[in-house]
């Protein structure tokens, strides 16, 4: 993937720009390197000292750093590789309110893979909390891992924890790829309680 | 039978599993990107146990963390644990939770549904 830009973009003049849109996004984490199978141990420390100094509740904490392995691990074993064997990712820990945190990643992805994860996604997405339930005990049943190691459980994990729906986009990287992003929104927890 | 001690580290739990006593216990994160593997050391361990038993077995598990692959791991663990009963011996699965971690209640509540095995849920905080 090569990419050129436009017009000529001088990183120390816009930075401040940059910092502004994170902070208007409320943006609490932004990771965007390569992530291999051991990136998650460094990002869940970085995600829990962040969480830490938000003084963000136990459950919430708990189900971000949960979802956190999931999508990190899921991009480190399907992510698509380049020649240098690494996926180009991105990973976001973001508030759309102060009560509403999310998690967002991004990964290269071959373009036969997405009517795949459209199917997947939209299927789990349209599920109720208990048929969710229901798959999950079929899924960790059944006795194969996937090809590739996974146990075929990571989205309906991620959307049992969240108790929310999974958005999902898939931009144009160049004519063979796909930048598939997709965000999990954790649901509001303590909206009960407060 | 020898007993099986194994340190955690950032990915992997405690292992403390007592052959003379019956006493078990599984502790701290299980979040390792390979699972079978690391089961495997366990899974060795447990086959010779459940051939010959303790009268009781206790089973403490007490995780912050697992990821799905593991989930399958913890499974078959459960699974094979359970065949003690098969011959007349005790088996008890207490399962440890922060008390503000709904989730991983529910994942004790799954796990003993799915094993038929009645856990004892011990909440801290």
């Amino acid at each position: 993937m090569e990419l050129t830009a436009a017009s000529p973009f001088n990183l120390v003049e816009n930075a401040w720009d940059l910092k502004k849109l994170m902070l208007m996004n409320k943006l609490v984490m932004v990771y965007s390197d390569r992530i291999t199978s051991n990136s998650f141990e460094f990002l869940m420390q970085l995600a829990e000292d962040k969480l830490q100094h938000l003084n963000t509740n136990l459950k919430n904490k708990k189900k971000i750093l949960h979802i956190l392995v999931e999508a990190i691990q899921n991009i480190a074993q399907h992510g698509h590789k380049d020649k240098n064997n690494t996926v180009a990712s991105l990973f976001v820990i973001g508030m759309d309110d102060e009560h509403h945190f999310f998690v967002l990643t991004g990964n290269t992805i071959p373009n036969s893979s997405e009517p795949y994860l459209r199917d997947k996604l939209d299927h789990l997405n349209s599920l109720s909390a208990e048929e969710l339930r229901n798959l999950h005990k079929k899924r960790i049943q059944s006795p194969a891992y996937t090809a590739k190691g996974g146990a075929g459980l990571g989205f309906i994990d991620m959307m049992r924890k969240a108790k929310s729906k999974i958005d999902y986009y898939f931009a144009t990287v160049d004519k063979d790829h796909k930048f598939f992003t997709y965000k999990v929104n954790i649901a509001d927890n303590d909206k009960e309680e407060t | 039978m020898q007993n099986l001690d194994l340190q955690a580290t950032s990915t992997t739990p405690a292992i403390e599993f007592n052959a003379a006593s019956g006493l078990l216990s599984i502790s701290g994160r299980c979040i390792h990107e390979n699972p079978p593997q690391m089961f495997q050391v366990i899974n060795d361990w447990l086959k010779e146990y459940v051939q010959l038993p303790r009268p009781f077995t206790v089973l403490r598990i007490n995780l912050e963390y697992f990821n799905t692959s593991s989930s399958k791991c913890i499974l078959d663990f459960l699974k094979t644990l359970k065949k003690i009963e098969d011959t007349g011996n005790h088996l008890e699965v207490i399962w440890i939770y922060h008390e503000d971690d709904e989730d991983m209640k529910q994942s004790g509540e799954d796990f003993s549904e799915l094993t038929d095995i009645p856990f004892e849920y011990v909440e801290y905080n």
